[in-house]
C-alpha cells in the first residue's frame, strides 16, 4: 500500500519517534550507570565497607581439567569473543551511517548495501554470544576465585550486562527482519531509530565489559589489600577505562570495515556477470573507505592508551614498551605497515575505475616510496637484544646508524607521514574522476601543495629537532603538535578540495567492476592482518599485567602465571586467528545459503 | 603553470602555513609547560 | 570452489608469515618467571655478601635498572650516595632524613621527598616522582631487601656502608604467597582448624579455651552478632575491627598466609553458625 504523501506526515511523527529513541538511548546508556553510582555496598543488607580483601591464592586454588591448558582456553575464548564482538559492534555503526546516506540521497543502492552488511553480521551475533558464554564458563571453571572477586565488585554491572542482551536481541531482530517492512516515510524513521538504539545498547555492553578488564589493569574503588569500597562507579571508570573505550570504539569500526571488505572481495572474485561484479566492487570500495577512515585516527588512540598506561604505572608502561614486550611492537609495526600498504594499494588499483585517473598515476610511485620508507623507519628497532659477541661486534646495544631511527620520535614522524600520504592517496582517488571548473584551480592546487609541504616539514622538524636535540620530556611533548599537524593537513586539504571541486565536471561514470583481481587480495590481506594484529594487541594488553590477576592487588598464583615467549604467544594468536577465519567463513556462507533453494523433483507429495 | 596563478599562491601558502604551524607548535608546547626551543 | 581455496591458502600463508616472523625473525627472549621470595639466611652473611645481595635485588626483583639506566628515564645512581649531603641541604628537599642511610631508605619508599631536576612527572615541575614505593605494590621489597639495596648504593657511591644486616628476613608487604607453606593436606574439620591455629589460647568457645585469660572475645555466640564478612576480616586483618575492650596487635596477623581458601570458608561457616 503506497503512501501518496510520504513526506507530509513524516516529519512531525518522525521527530517524536526520534526523540523517544534518543531518550531510550540515554536511559540505556546512562541509567544503569546512575543506578550503580547511587548503589550502596552489596549483599545481605550489610553496611558499606564490609568487603573482604583480595584472596591470596596458591597453585592448589586453580582447578584443572585433564588435557586442557586453562590459560590458553581462556585466552582463545576471550580472543575469539573479542573478534566477533568487534565485528558486531562495528557493523551497526556504519550500517546506520549508510542508511542515513540512503535516506538523504534517496538512492536505494545504499539501503540495499546496508541491508546486505547487516545480513552478513546476523549470524555473527549468536557466535559472539556463544563465545562469550565459553569465556564465562572457562573463567568460572579455571579461575573461580578471581571470578568471585570480580563479580563481587561488579555484581550490578554484570547483571545489567546480562539484561541488556534482551534489548540487544529484540532490537536487532526487529531491525533486521523488519528491514523491508519498515520502509518509507515514518516507518523508515522508526527503522533508523532502531539502528540508533542498537548502537547505543551495543556500545553500552562494550563499555561495561571494558570496565571489568581495565579494572584488572588499573584497579580503582579498592584499597591496597583489594577491599572494595562499595563504589561500583569508581571501579568502573578506573584510569584506563576511557582510553580503552576510545581505542576499541575506533578500532572496531576499522576492523568491521575490513571484514566486510573481505566478504565483498570474495563475492567479487566469484561473481558471475558484470552487474554482480560492479555491485561487489562498489561494496568493497565502501568497506575499504570505512576501514581507512577509522584507521587514520587509530594510531593516535593507541598512543593515547599507551601514554595513559605509562601515566598510571611507569613500571607497566616500561614493561610494555621498553621491556620484554618491546619486541612485540616491532611485530606490530610490520602489521600496521602491511595494513597501510594494502589499504593504499587497493585505492591505487581502484583508481582505474575512472578514465581520468591517468593524470595522477605518475604520482603513485612516489607515495609508495614514501610509505615504504616510513614503514622501514617504523620497523627499525632501537635497542637490540644481542649476545656478548654480537655486542662486541656492533660496539653496543644499538646500531650506530640505524639505531637512532628506532626511537619513538622517529616512529611518530613515520606514522604521521604514513597517515598523511594515505590521505593523499585518497584525495587522488577522489580527484581522479573530476575536472575542476572553478577559475582559481591553479591557485587552489598551489595552496594544497603548500599545505602538504609545510605540514610534512613541521612534522619532520618536531620529530628531528625535539627527537634528537632535546630531552625526554620534550620528545614526548612534541608528539602532540605532530598529531595536530596531521589532523590539520587532512582536514584542511579535504575542505579546500571540496571548494576547488565545487560544481566540478565528472570525467565519466565510474566503471564499477573495472579493477584487477589482485586488488581483492589487498582486501583479504587487510582483513587477515587486522585480525592477527588485534590478537597480538589483545595478548599485550592482558600480558602486561604479568603475574597479577588484578595489578598489585591480586597475585596470579596459577602454574600458568609466567609470561610466555613471543613465539609462543604468536602461535596461540595464529591458532585463534585460523579458528576465527573458519567461523567467519561459516558466517558468510550462512548469509548466502538462506537465499538458496533446492527444488527436489518428486520428493514432495502432490 | 603561470607564475601568478601558481607560484604566488604557493609561496603565500608556504609563508602563511609555516607561521600557522609554528604558532600551533608553540601553543601546544606551552600548554604542556614547555617552550618550542629547548633551553638547558 | 577453487577461488575459495585460493583465498583460504592466501589467508593461511599470511598468518603463517606473521607467526614465522614472530618465531624466527625476532629474538626469543625467555621472560623472567614470576618472582619467588629468596630464602635469606642473613645470620651467616658478611657485609660483602649483603652488598652483593643488594646488587642482585637492584638488578632483579627491585626492577631498578628498568628506569635507572643510560636511556635517561631516571637518574643514574653511581654517585648518589656521595651526593646526599648536598641534597639534604637543598631547599627542594621535602623529607625527614638526616644522614645518607636514612635518605637512601626514604628515597626508596617516598621517592617524591626529593626529585632530581628534570626527572619529575610531567607537569609537576619536579615536585612529584614517577617512581613507585618499592616496599609496596608490584615490587614489594621487604625491610631486609631495602637494607641490602641501600648497602649496595652506599658502596657503589663510595660512601661508608652504615647499614646493619637485619636479623631476620622480615615479612614483605603483600608478597607472602611466594613463601609457599610446606604443602600440608587441607584440614576439613573446623575444630581441627581451631586447634591448628591455637585459637583456644585466647578465645573461649562454648566453655572451652581462653587459657591465657580473656585475651580475645568469647566466640560462643559470634555468629549471632557478626556477619560473615566481619568474621572474614577478623581472621585476615585482625586490627581492622577491634572489639570493644580488647587490644590491638595481639591476634596473629598472618593466618591468611597459612590457611587455605577452602579451610577459611569452612571456618567461617563454623563461626557463623555459632549462635
Amino acid at each position: 500500500m503506497k503512501d501518496p504523501h510520504p513526506t507530509q506526515r513524516g516529519p512531525a511523527s518522525a521527530m517524536i519517534a526520534f526523540v523517544v529513541a534518543l531518550a531510550a538511548v540515554f536511559l540505556l546508556a546512562f541509567g544503569p550507570v546512575d543506578a550503580l553510582a547511587a548503589e550502596p555496598a552489596a549483599a545481605d543488607g550489610v553496611a558499606a565497607g564490609s568487603y573482604a580483601p583480595a584472596p591470596k591464592l596458591t597453585a592448589a586454588d586453580y582447578p584443572t581439567i585433564a588435557g586442557i591448558n586453562s590459560r590458553v582456553a581462556v585466552w582463545i575464548f576471550a580472543q575469539l569473543h573479542l573478534w566477533f564482538a568487534a565485528f558486531v559492534l562495528a557493523v551497526p555503526i556504519f550500517v546506520f551511517i549508510i542508511e542515513v546516506i540512503g535516506m538523504r540521497t534517496r538512492d536505494k543502492r545504499y539501503d540495499d548495501m546496508a541491508y546486505e552488511f547487516i545480513k552478513v553480521a546476523i549470524t555473527a551475533y549468536s557466535l559472539t554470544a556463544i563465545l562469550g558464554g565459553g569465556l564465562l564458563f572457562s573463567l568460572i571453571l579455571f579461575y573461580p576465585h578471581l571470578f568471585t572477586y570480580l563479580s563481587t565488585i561488579f555484581s550490578a554491572s554484570m547483571f545489567y550486562y546480562a539484561l541488556l542482551f534482551f534489548a540487544e536481541s529484540a532490537v536487532l531482530y526487529v531491525y533486521y527482519y523488519g528491514w523491508h517492512w519498515l520502509q518509507g516515510g515514518f516507518k523508515k524513521w522508526v527503522h533508523l531509530s532502531l539502528g540508533l538504539i542498537l548502537n547505543a545498547v551495543g556500545t553500552t555492553l562494550m563499555l561495561l565489559a571494558n570496565a571489568w578488564l581495565t579494572f584488572m589493569m588499573s584497579p580503582a574503588g579498592v584499597d591496597a589489600a583489594g577491599v572494595f569500597s562499595g563504589d561500583a562507579w569508581a571501579a568502573i571508570h578506573n584510569f584506563l577505562w576511557n582510553p580503552i573505550n576510545i581505542h576499541r570504539f575506533v578500532a572496531n569500526i576499522a576492523y568491521g570495515g575490513s571484514i566486510v571488505g573481505a566478504y565483498a572481495a570474495f563475492k567479487f572474485l566469484t561473481a558471475t556477470g558484470n552487474q554482480e561484479k560492479a555491485h561487489y566492487d562498489w561494496m568493497g570500495y565502501n568497506a575499504n573507505f570505512i576501514a581507512i577512515c577509522a584507521l587514520l585516527p587509530l594510531p593516535f588512540a593507541g598512543y593515547y592508551l599507551a601514554a595513559e598506561i605509562y601515566a598510571y604505572s611507569q613500571q607497566m608502561g616500561i614493561t610494555l614498551m621498553g621491556g620484554i614486550f618491546a619486541w612485540l611492537f616491532i611485530i606490530q609495526a610490520v602489521l600496521i605497515g602491511t595494513l597501510f600498504l594494502s589499504a593504499n594499494y587497493y585505492l591505487w588499483c581502484g583508481m582505474g575505475r575512472s578514465d581520468g585517473a591517468k593524470r595522477y598515476t605518475k604520482y603513485i610511485k612516489y607515495i609508495a616510496i614514501v610509505l615504504i620508507g616510513a614503514f622501514l623507519v617504523w620497523f627499525t628497532p632501537h635497542t637490540l637484544v644481542l649476545t656478548n659477541e654480537e655486542l662486541k661486534a656492533l660496539g653496543g646495544p644499538h646500531h650506530k646508524i640505524l639505531g637512532p631511527l628506532g626511537i619513538m620520535p622517529a616512529k611518530n614522524t613515520a606514522v604521521n607521514v604514513m597517515i598523511i600520504f594515505t590521505a593523499l592517496s585518497f584525495m587522488f582517488y577522489r580527484r581522479a574522476n573530476k575536472v575542476a571548473t572553478v577559475s582559481w584551480v591553479n591557485a587552489g592546487n598551489a595552496i594544497q601543495v603548500a599545505l602538504f609541504t609545510t605540514g610534512i616539514a613541521n612534522i619532520m622538524f618536531l620529530g628531528i629537532y625535539h627527537g634528537y636535540f632535546t630531552n625526554t620530556v620534550y620528545k614526548v611533548a612534541a608528539s602532540i603538535p605532530q598529531v595536530l599537524t596531521t589532523v590539520a593537513v587532512i582536514v584542511g586539504s579535504i575542505t579546500l578540495d571540496s571548494f576547488i571541486y565545487r560544481g566540478a565536471k565528472e570525467v565519466g561514470p565510474l566503471h564499477w567492476g573495472r579493477i584487477p583481481g589482485r586488488a581483492q587480495y589487498a582486501l583479504f590481506l587487510l582483513a587477515v592482518s587486522f585480525t592477527w594484529l588485534m590478537g597480538l594487541m589483545g595478548y599485550i594488553r592482558s600480558g602486561i599485567r604479568q603475574h597479577w590477576h588484578v595489578l598489585d592487588i591480586m597475585r596470579d598464583a596459577s602454574p600458568d602465571a609466567f609470561t610466555p615467549t613471543l613465539g609462543y604467544a604468536a602461535n596461540v594468536v595464529s591458532v585463534a586467528a585460523i579458528l576465527f577465519m573458519a567461523m567467519v567463513i561459516f558466517v558468510f556462507w550462512i548469509a548466502q545459503v538462506s537465499g538458496s533453494k533446492t527444488l527436489p523433483a518428486g520428493y514432495w507429495k502432490g | 603553470m603561470s607564475v601568478k596563478g601558481y607560484f604566488l599562491p604557493f609561496v603565500a601558502g608556504l609563508v602563511v602555513f609555516t607561521a600557522a604551524f609554528l604558532l600551533l607548535d608553540t601553543a601546544v608546547m606551552n600548554m604542556q609547560g614547555l617552550g618550542l626551543i629547548f633551553h638547558q | 570452489m577453487r577461488q575459495f581455496l585460493t583465498v583460504v591458502a592466501f589467508a593461511l600463508l599470511t598468518i603463517g608469515f606473521f607467526s614465522a616472523y614472530s618465531n624466527y625473525g625476532i629474538p626469543q627472549i625467555e621472560p623472567a618467571p614470576p618472582p619467588k621470595e629468596e630464602k635469606l639466611d642473613l645470620s651467616a652473611m658478611t657485609m660483602d655478601q649483603f652488598i652483593l645481595l643488594g646488587e642482585r635485588i637492584y638488578n632483579g626483583k627491585g626492577t631498578c635498572t628498568l628506569c635507572h639506566n643510560e636511556l635517561g628515564r631516571a637518574p643514574l645512581l653511581d654517585t648518589t650516595a656521595a651526593a646526599v649531603p648536598e641534597r639534604l641541604k637543598d631547599p627542594r628537599y621535602k623529607g625527614e632524613a638526616e644522614d645518607v642511610e636514612s635518605y637512601l631508605i626514604e628515597s626508596l619508599v617516598q621517592p617524591s621527598a626529593f626529585v632530581v631536576a628534570g626527572f619529575g612527572k610531567k607537569g609537576t615541575n619536579d615536585a612529584e616522582s614517577p617512581m613507585p614505593n618499592v616496599a609496596a605494590g608490584g615490587i614489594s621489597l621487604n625491610e631486609a631487601e631495602v637494607a641490602a639495596v641501600v648497602a649496595y648504593l652506599q658502596d657503589k657511591g663510595g660512601a661508608e656502608v652504615t647499614v646493619e644486616i637485619p636479623e631476620d628476613a622480615g615479612q614483605g608487604g603483600g608478597d607472602d604467597e611466594e613463601e609457599e607453606p610446606e604443602a600440608r593436606d587441607a584440614i576439613d574439620d573446623p575444630k581441627d582448624l581451631l586447634a591448628k591455629f591455637t585459637c583456644d589460647a585466647c578465645h573461649m568457645i562454648n566453655g572451652e579455651g581462653g587459657e591465657g585469660g580473656e585475651v580475645g572475645p568469647n566466640l560462643s555466640r559470634i555468629g549471632a552478632g557478626r556477619d560473615r564478612a566481619y568474621l572474614r576480616r577478623a581472621l585476615l586483618d585482625p586490627n581492622a575491627d577491634l572489639a570493644k575492650g580488647y587490644e590491638a596487635d595481639l591476634m596473629p596477623a598472618d593466618i591468611g598466609e597459612q590457611i587455605y581458601v577452602a579451610e577459611l570458608e569452612l571456618l567461617l561457616d563454623y563461626l557463623a553458625g555459632l549462635k
